[in-house]
């Protein structure tokens, strides 16, 4: 029934799908698997019409549903065409009650009207829009009245909605589900799987996107592992094991270890003990870590299980719970400022949102804090109080680190939103080192950026972690990169920490932990 | 990045006024008059435009509280009127006195400004009108005591204007004049409207002034790099509140006369107009900006009176210059929300 | 107890019926006069504080809502509440707003014999002369010629109108305006017409007044020292008094013509405690600061502000009326009260010639 035929997509100068073909039949439930940045969202919201594609300059190949070929521009036209999609995120509307939602924009009207008047003004008829939805909550078998407000309703039951929204509709034809059991625990799982089943008997065909793979072999015909924005492989569900699966997933390639690991029994400068951080969707419920002076921390998980919250809950960026130790000193509330002058620095994932002044020069951008918090970079000849900066050491100190730093530019005037990603991420890491801290905390240091500025990072990292003593903590999800570069590396799973890992360790056994897989050490 | 589409509003008025001066020396209307005017009114209401940019730049947005600032100049002069101190000595009271309670104006305005963020445009316009009532009954009730100020039949509360001659109207004008054939070049009123400027200009250049402009380019980042952001914010709008009150009493003393009541109502939309017109963007208004808004939106004023006038058009003008300036504002605010809407991409 | 409370009870009731019946017994009457508030028009409200302390006990002196236009069915229930009070024998309303009128029907309906008297209001005049039984306003329109003779006397040769395109758009206003230009004409002056950046639009009143400092210079310069300028905005006057101090031009009436208005300001008046509401010393006061500016015989005004004039004018009236000391209206009666009460002539001319009981009145200049 759907059939892509050598789909290409770039997201500016990164490929994000490199010829990908797959089928789906009828009734199939077909499995998509593959690691975080493999592909698997893109490729759903090319299936799905999304605008971001439009936006990004489209996609190169075909896509053919009912042998004919399609090419959506918003996800309506996808709608028009039979396809449903249950988000990662929810699309429901909190104030709208659960039978609203689950029939938006395909309220039951009353016929009368109907007859007279086209859709748009239909009246809505809420006794038999409350059955529709019941009947359908039924299929689900979930009990619920359909006339309270889903906003109040837990989060289990607002997957169940979602899906309920998209399983109600008459002429649906293929349902791609983006992780639904993420949140779910394990009674609720078994409930949608058996639903999917039934569905997939009626003949709707349905691409099942999950991390967990034990799910993915139980309930998919055949499944598809991405990897890199490549389709290494398409076989039959019961054909597989996981330990097949996630060697597919994984890439086999030599792991250049450029460091010998090293077995810090220094003190710990950082250790937290039930570190709760409310960050929308990537929570931390009660992590208990130790960050030993001088080494290089990493921190691994899959998107949402909380590894970058770690970093925003100690800088106070995002309030947290719980204890939290650094040097020895208890701060279990301080501002940001407080933990600046304790020596700790964050550089967050978001580079451009929250990692750099766009509009200004390199030069303001690389001792913008040094300027607030340290008198380094005052003026010699007039009172600090005045805060008046020299200008010549500053532009003195830019010059030094595009230089040392490598950063690629016309000069330490520069604005830094002209700067390609790579070096906009060093200029971040020169500013943050301009401060000199004892511990930085990098979530995501490579996302977005190319080989070569990649590996000039981590080697960075590196050389202050050598040169300077500074203790760095790296949470990211390029585990390749971890390996290379980490002391241990914590694996975090559901917001706990699940395993301290020797960065030695066997890929096999990193994805199981990463998957909540019990791991034996 | 695009520099010339950046300037269209100040090249469109530019275009206007040349014309217009064209047009005025054809009708043969001394040129020293415009110009002499023209410096009377950039220095005159250039310290109230320039009183906008420190809260721009903190993101706050546009001051329109700035009735808040006001009413603590007013303040600060009626009280020298009052105890009738005069000239020099007159003036720099007043000026210290306005600065003295529009710290305290500053600071609550700022706390209360910190509370509603994403909104703060909206709020401060309507603290701005809200205030004004409340000092209408204190300066009707107020026990102000010397009768050059009170009202000529009822004896007790403020009059609405207050005339300036004796106390110190004119003070900075008249002081160190220079003339040059025609021309009046009132340095002291402009040499402490440069002053003033250079005084701004300084503090963004120093950590604190950055810290602020990081503040309002990029909250995230600010609070992420250890910056109190509440502080910053609080900072910035006491130091537009004590900018507007010695601004307005340069105006004061310049125009001659102290008003009070509804006066000081609308006076936050010309000096926003001025600033948007002289290419302000939100987060990085400069001086220059001030200058040239604040030149040009005056200018244009000052022409078109008389020439309209001399060409028996008046309600043409009239109606010309308000679709030009109004036309230009939309345009400015149009270009930087089409900046703000679509973040700079990191290629 | 409880026979204690019910004794109480109707010695409470007694005594109140007693007093009622004292009080309607007795044979005074009051008037009502009504004014906007302090903060929307200063002289009609201290004029009626005036009227009252003058004659202590009989004025029952009430106030319109700030926002009048908004709260109109609060005015007229107030209006209304004086006509149901059977002491009060005569109402002056002095409240330059339209709309009252129905108030007045309602009162005259139940109670024909009540006198009413408004300085003014602004409604239609014909429906007014049928229910009120005197009207007075302001002979706005025939100041078009008073002015212009004034400022010739003076020694005007020009005559400069400051404007702009929202008060030329009133009817009242630009027949004034037409007119000075004819009488300007008849007495051979040169009659300029100045528009200036409208107040109403946006930015407030303020490029209008800076627009005033920068262009009566230029005017002078142009037409000379003897010009008369005349400005139809009130915040102009301030302006236009302090630059004829300054550049010696003649200033012949204010657009309300009043010596509280303009000149305090450009003046810096000082008016103490005890002297405030006094205008012979407040016109003194006046004269003494031309004369040490050189300006005498070159600034004039009306002794008395219209609008403190009318509610002690009114209320005279309604007296001597009541009294029985006058039956009509009529010009000779109505000037002589005048006199007393302005201290100048005042001259009465009927709004239209059909219409006996509505008059629009000029009041004779104090020239400094």
């Amino acid at each position: 029934m759907l059939e892509l035929r050598n789909i290409n997509k770039r997201f500016g100068p990164e490929t994000a799908l490199e010829s990908v073909s797959m089928e789906i039949g009828a009734g199939e439930i077909h499995g998509l698997v593959g690691l975080n940045g493999s592909g698997k969202s893109t490729l759903l919201n090319i299936l799905f019409g999304s605008t971001t594609i439009q936006e990004t300059g489209g996609y190169d190949g075909t896509y053919l549903l009912d042998g004919r070929v399609r090419r959506f521009s918003s996800p309506c036209q996808a709608i028009r065409c039979g396809i449903g999609m249950v988000h990662q995120e929810f699309a429901l509307i909190p104030e709208m009650t659960v039978a609203e939602n689950i029939l938006i924009s395909r309220e039951k009207g009353y016929p009368f009207i109907d007859a007279l008047f086209p859709r748009q003004f239909s009246l809505v008829d809420r006794t038999s829009s409350a059955m529709a939805a019941r009947q359908t909550l039924h299929r689900l078998n979930l009990d619920l009245d359909p006339d309270q407000t889903t906003g109040r309703l837990s989060m289990n039951v607002r997957q169940f909605i979602e899906i309920a929204r998209e399983i109600s509709r008459d002429d649906l034809r293929l349902l791609l589900l983006d992780e639904p059991t993420a949140i779910l625990n394990t009674a609720d799982t078994d409930q949608l799987l058996t639903t999917l089943r039934s569905l997939a008997d009626k003949g709707i065909a349905i691409l099942f996107v999950s991390h967990r793979l034990q799910e993915i072999l139980q309930l998919c015909d055949r499944l598809t592992v991405l990897r890199e924005g490549r389709v290494v492989s398409c076989c039959a569900a019961r054909d597989s094991s996981i330990d097949t699966v996630t060697r597919l997933m994984v890439r086999e390639s030599v792991v250049k270890v450029s460091r010998t690991q090293r077995h810090t029994d220094s003190p710990p400068i950082l250790s937290v003990r039930d570190f709760r951080v409310r960050m929308a969707g990537e929570e931390l419920h009660g992590l208990d870590l130790d960050v030993h002076r001088n080494e290089i921390l990493g921190i691994i998980s899959l998107s949402g299980h909380g590894k970058l919250a770690f970093g925003a809950g100690v800088i106070g960026q995002v309030p947290f719970c719980g204890r939290l130790r650094l040097a020895g000193e208890d701060c279990s509330s301080s501002p940001c400022a407080a933990m600046i002058r304790k020596g700790l620095f964050f550089l967050s994932e978001e580079r451009s949102q929250l990692g750099l002044l766009l509009q200004h020069t390199i030069m303001d951008n690389i001792v913008f804090a040094a300027l607030h918090h340290n008198k380094r970079f005052h003026h010699p000849h007039w009172p600090h109080w005045l805060q008046v900066p020299d200008q010549k050491a500053i532009r003195r100190h830019a010059e030094h680190c595009i230089a040392e730093y490598d950063i690629r530019c016309t000069g330490p005037l520069q604005s830094v939103g002209n700067l390609s990603g790579g070096n906009q991420q060093k200029v971040r890491i020169a500013h943050a080192l301009t401060l000199s801290p004892q511990l930085l905390i990098v979530n995501e240091p490579t996302r977005g950026i190319d080989i070569a500025a990649k590996e000039r990072i981590l080697n960075l990292f590196l050389d202050v972690n050598h040169s300077e003593g500074t203790t760095i903590v790296i949470a990211s999800s390029e585990l390749d990169e971890l390996k290379r570069i980490c002391d241990r590396i914590a694996v975090l799973y559901r917001g706990r920490l699940h395993a301290i890992l020797d960065p030695a360790a066997d890929d096999l056994l990193f994805t199981q932990a990463i998957s909540g897989e019990p791991v034996l050490q | 990045m695009n520099a010339p589409r950046q300037h269209i509003p100040q090249l469109v008025i530019a275009l206007f006024l040349a014309l217009m001066m064209g047009g005025a020396i054809w009708l043969k209307i001394p040129l020293s008059w415009v110009i002499n005017d023209a410096l009377v009114r950039l220095a005159m209401n250039g310290v109230l435009v320039l009183s906008l940019v420190p809260m721009l730049n903190a993101g706050i947005g546009i001051n329109f509280g700035l009735p808040v600032a006001v009413v603590a100049g007013l303040l600060g002069m009626c009280l020298t009127v009052n105890w009738k101190m005069t000239g020099l000595t007159g003036f720099v009271a007043a000026v210290l006195m306005a600065a003295v309670i529009a710290v305290i104006f500053g600071s609550v305005f700022g706390r209360i400004l910190n509370r509603v963020r994403g909104r703060e445009e909206i709020t401060a316009t309507f603290i701005g009108f809200s205030f004004i009532p409340l000092t209408n009954f204190f300066w009707a009730t107020a026990p102000f005591t010397n009768p050059a100020m009170l009202w000529p039949i009822g004896g007790k509360g403020m009059r609405p204007t207050i005339g300036l001659k004796s106390s110190f109207a004119k003070i900075l004008n008249d002081f160190l004049p220079l003339e040059i054939g025609p021309f009046v070049i009132p340095c002291g009123l402009l040499l402490f409207f440069a002053c003033s400027c250079l005084l701004v200009h300084l503090f963004f250049r120093s950590a604190t002034g950055k810290a602020m402009q990081a503040v309002g380019e990029n909250e995230g980042y600010a609070r992420l790099c250890g910056i109190d952001i509440d502080w910053m914010r609080q900072l910035a709008t006491i130091l537009s509140t004590v900018i507007g009150a010695v601004g307005i009493c340069v105006y004061a003393q310049s125009y001659g006369f102290i008003e009070l009541y509804d006066a000081p109502m609308m006076l936050a939309f010309p000096a926003a107009s001025a600033l948007l017109i002289g290419g302000s963007i939100a987060g990085r208004t400069s001086v220059l900006n001030v200058i040239i808004g604040t030149f040009l939106f005056h200018t244009m004023y000052i022409l078109s009176g008389p020439l309209a006038n001399d060409l028996l058009v008046p309600e043409m003008a009239e109606i010309f210059r308000l679709l030009l300036t109004n036309g230009v504002i939309l345009f400015a605010m149009l270009h930087a929300g089409g900046r703000n809407g679509k973040p700079c991409p990191a290629m | 107890m409880i026979r204690n409370l019910t004794i109480s009870a109707i010695c409470l009731a007694v005594s109140l019926c007693l007093l009622s019946g004292i009080s309607t017994a007795a044979d005074t009457y009051k008037i009502g006069i009504v004014t906007p508030t302090l903060s929307a028009s200063e002289d009609e409200f201290r004029g009626a504080v005036r009227t009252s302390e003058k004659h202590p006990g009989m004025i029952k002196h009430i106030t319109l809502p700030d926002n009048f236009s908004e709260e109109q069915e609060t005015a007229i229930t107030q209006i209304l509440g004086l006509g149901d009070d059977p002491e009060v024998k005569a109402i002056v309303i002095c409240a330059g707003y339209s709309g009252i009128l129905p108030a007045i029907q309602k009162i005259k309906e139940k109670r024909p014999e009540m006198l009413v008297i408004t300085a003014p209001i602004w409604d239609d005049p014909d429906m007014m002369a049928k229910y009120v039984d005197l009207a007075l306003d302001t002979d706005w329109v025939q100041r078009g010629i008073s002015i212009p003779t004034k400022a010739q006397q003076m020694g005007a040769r020009t005559f400069i109108h400051y404007s702009f395109p929202t008060h030329m758009a009133k009817e009242v206003l630009a027949k004034r305006r037409d007119m000075m230009k004819t009488t300007c004409g008849k007495l051979g002056m040169q009659f300029v017409e100045v528009t200036t950046p409208d107040p109403t639009t946006g930015a407030g009143p303020s490029p209008m007044l800076q627009f005033l400092q920068e262009d009566i210079p230029r005017q002078i310069a142009r037409y000379g020292k003897d010009t008369a300028i005349f400005g139809t905005n009130c915040p102009m006057q301030d302006v236009i008094i302090a630059k004829a101090l300054e550049l010696k031009f003649i200033m012949p009436e204010q657009c309300c013509p009043t010596p509280t208005q303009g000149y305090p300001a450009a003046m810096e008046l000082e008016i103490t405690k005890e002297d405030a509401g006094n205008f012979d010393k407040i016109n003194a006061t006046i004269k003494e600061k031309a004369a040490a500016a050189g300006m005498t015989g070159r600034l004039s005004t009306w002794p008395v502000p219209v609008g403190y004039f009318f509610p002690e004018f009114s209320t005279e009236l309604a007296i001597e009326t009541i009294e029985g000391r006058t039956k009509d209206f009529d010009t000779a009666e109505l000037k002589k009260t005048a006199k007393t009460v302005a201290g100048v002539d005042v001259a009465f001319n009927r709004m239209k010639p059909e219409l006996d009981n509505y008059y629009l009145i000029i009041m004779d200049s104090i020239i400094y």
